[in-house]
Order: structure tokens, then C-alpha cells, then sequence
């Protein structure tokens, strides 16, 4: 090597970190996104709920909560349209997901009601604090409640508002940042089925 | 509610016509009794005839809606266009709603994927202009139905535009 003059060791300098560059560009994108989610246990109609046993080819999930009287109705809306667009065939590849993160107030029975509301396959979860903290943090999302003294209700949640698209391993394939409209569910379905 | 901001149009009415009919009846007791009679039918008539229910002059809801609760929720959610019609800026207020326990005006915010909500006391209207009440905005949120409410059932929502009491009709439909 010391008898390389210095514009051959630039040029190799640069080829290396090129090299470096191209193949981390390659990998690092999909390694970020697997690492979100996984598989996880839940409470659904007060029966475990395990993510693995239930899982389909492509799983849609929601974090809200079932007092949510704007936001959360308006997805699971936009989910439900999206579903009802498909073919059977293709709807029987999907399982949607709504996860409730009130665990004061809203009881496991609630919560498969409320989901199954918005269509006969749609699975409502909770679970303790703990388990609940678990799985948002999983998925990358967040949640936090406030206190609202001057309201009826008396508490509001702020909460993630994001469609997750998870694969068979619950991995996040992808995710939709408040769809307005069922068609972008549906085009993001029709990428991954 | 309506009669008394009908009023002044009423008292205004009745005051220029009944001189007129004074007037016809010394010349002809039929035509006396025709005025009379118009005069009665203009000021009855005015509370009937004026603003469809559901709206009062210079604030009108288009498409108000109530979506009836989803099963495991007592809280819902009301959304609308307020048309406000006249010439000055009004405030409006939601005070309550019949059907439900409590009706409150809410504002959902959108920030960095994150949604949160918060009350607001009411919502501003420019003149010759309108809010739309819509979801992922402004809202109503309406607590604890009385049993039995169906799809096509009206929810009479009392308001107040600038300290004035109105109703507005929302109708109430299924979520799907």
C-alpha cells in the first residue's frame, strides 16, 4: 500500500465510503421499519388474545379509544370502507385491529363491541396499563391523557393517529398518517396482499 | 324563542295596519272586516311562514348531523355547515340538546401524527359566511342518548348566536 501514490489511495478512500454508503442505503430503510411491532398478547371480550394465533396476510391496526367521539370513529369508518371495497377473497387476507388504551373506562367487552361495529371481523382489544404501554411503545406510537375538569367526560386522550399496515409477524409493513379517505387504505392494502 | 325575535315585526305590522283598517270601515264594513282580517292573518302568519324549523334568520345548520353512538360508547359526535346569513359577526354557543345529557363544542387538532382534542367555549362566523362543524375540526360531542334513538330521529340542538337562543335540528344517522 505505501507504494501507492496519493491519488490512487484517494480514489480507493472514496471507493470504500461510496461502498459503505450504497450498501447501508440498501439495508438500513426495511431494518428500520421491522423493527417496529411484533407479536403481542392482549385481552379481546376478556379472553387472551394473541397476535400470532389470529394473524393474516396483511393485519391493520388502530390506537384510540372507544370515547373518542371524533377521530377513532372516523378511521375505523375509513377502514371499513376500505374492507367493503375488496373482493371476499381478499378481505378474508385482512384482519383489522382497533387496541384501546382507556383502561379505566373502557372494559373489554366495550371494546369488542365498539369494533365489531365497524365490521364482524373487526377484533377489539385492551388490556392492563402495562401490557397496553407495551404494545404502543412496540409500534412506535404514543398516547398520553389530560385531565378536561370543564367537560362532561372529564379526560381526553391525545393518541397516535396512524393506520398501521403489520405483516403475519406483526412487523410494521407500513402506515398511513390520518387517512382522510378509505382509497388510501386500499392502495396501501393492494401493495402488500 | 321564536315569537319573541319575531316581536318587533309583529308589534311594527299590527301598528301600521290597524289604522288603515279604521280608516276602510267608515267607508264599507266588508272591506273593514277584509283588512281586519289581513291584518290578523300578517301578524299570525309570521312565526309560521318565516324561517323552515330548524334554522332562525341569519344562522341556518345545512346537513346537520348526529352519528348515534357505537355500541360500547355513550359519546358521539355532531357535524354540520352553520350558515351565517346576515350582515354582522356572530358568536355561536351550544348550550344544550335534547335527546342527549349534554351537548359541548370540541376542536380536534392534528400535530405530527398525534391527535388530540380540546373544548372551545364557541365558534366565530364572519358575515355572509359559515363554519363547518367536520370531523378531525370542530365538533360537537354529545354525551349519553336516551335510550331508544333511531336513525331519522331529529336532536334539537339550543344554541345562542350573539346571546340570542335558537334551535338548530340535527338529524341522526347510523355510523358505518
Amino acid at each position: 500500500m505505501s507504494s501507492l501514490s496519493v491519488p490512487v489511495r484517494l480514489f480507493l478512500l472514496f471507493t470504500a465510503v461510496l461502498t459503505v454508503v450504497v450498501l447501508g442505503s440498501f439495508f438500513w430503510q426495511p431494518q428500520v421499519t421491522n423493527d417496529l411491532g411484533g407479536d403481542f398478547t392482549l385481552i379481546h371480550a376478556g379472553e387472551p388474545w394473541r397476535f400470532a394465533d389470529h394473524a393474516r396476510e396483511v393485519n391493520l391496526l388502530y390506537i384510540g379509544y372507544v370515547n373518542c367521539p371524533d377521530v377513532c370513529p372516523l378511521r375505523m369508518s375509513r377502514i371499513s370502507q376500505a374492507l367493503k371495497s375488496l373482493t371476499e377473497a381478499e378481505q378474508n387476507q385482512i384482519l383489522p385491529i382497533f387496541i384501546s388504551v382507556d383502561v379505566e373506562h373502557d372494559n373489554p367487552t366495550a371494546v369488542a363491541d365498539y369494533a365489531h361495529h365497524f365490521g364482524a371481523n373487526f377484533v377489539g382489544l385492551t388490556g392492563t396499563t402495562a401490557e397496553i404501554n407495551q404494545v404502543v411503545a412496540k409500534f412506535g406510537a404514543t398516547y398520553s391523557k389530560n385531565l378536561a375538569p370543564d367537560t362532561q367526560l372529564g379526560y381526553t386522550y391525545m393518541h397516535t393517529d396512524r393506520v398501521f399496515f403489520l405483516n403475519q409477524e406483526g412487523r410494521v409493513l407500513d402506515s398511513i398518517v390520518a387517512p382522510a379517505m378509505g382509497e388510501e387504505i386500499v392502495h396501501k392494502l393492494k401493495e402488500h396482499l | 324563542m321564536s315569537l319573541s325575535f319575531r316581536q318587533p315585526f309583529v308589534v311594527i305590522r299590527a301598528v301600521l295596519l290597524a289604522p288603515l283598517a279604521n280608516l276602510l270601515s267608515t267607508l264599507n264594513a266588508h272591506g273593514a272586516v277584509f283588512i281586519a282580517g289581513l291584518a290578523a292573518l300578517l301578524v299570525f302568519a309570521g312565526p309560521l311562514s318565516g324561517v323552515a324549523e330548524g334554522s332562525e334568520p341569519g344562522l341556518q345548520v345545512m346537513d346537520g348531523k348526529i352519528y348515534l353512538p357505537i355500541p360500547g360508547s355513550q359519546i358521539t359526535a355532531g357535524y354540520g355547515t352553520l350558515k351565517n346569513s346576515s350582515a354582522q359577526a356572530v358568536e355561536v354557543k351550544f348550550e344544550k340538546v335534547e335527546k342527549f345529557r349534554a351537548v359541548e363544542l370540541h376542536q380536534t387538532r392534528e400535530e405530527n401524527g398525534v391527535a388530540r382534542m380540546q373544548k372551545i367555549p364557541s365558534i366565530a362566523i364572519a358575515p355572509q359566511s359559515e363554519a363547518v362543524l367536520r370531523p378531525g375540526g370542530a365538533h360537537l360531542m354529545l354525551f349519553t342518548p336516551e335510550k331508544g334513538l333511531k336513525a331519522g330521529d331529529l336532536a334539537r340542538v339550543h344554541a345562542t348566536v350573539n346571546g340570542k337562543s335558537i334551535i338548530l335540528e340535527f338529524k341522526l344517522i347510523t355510523r358505518d
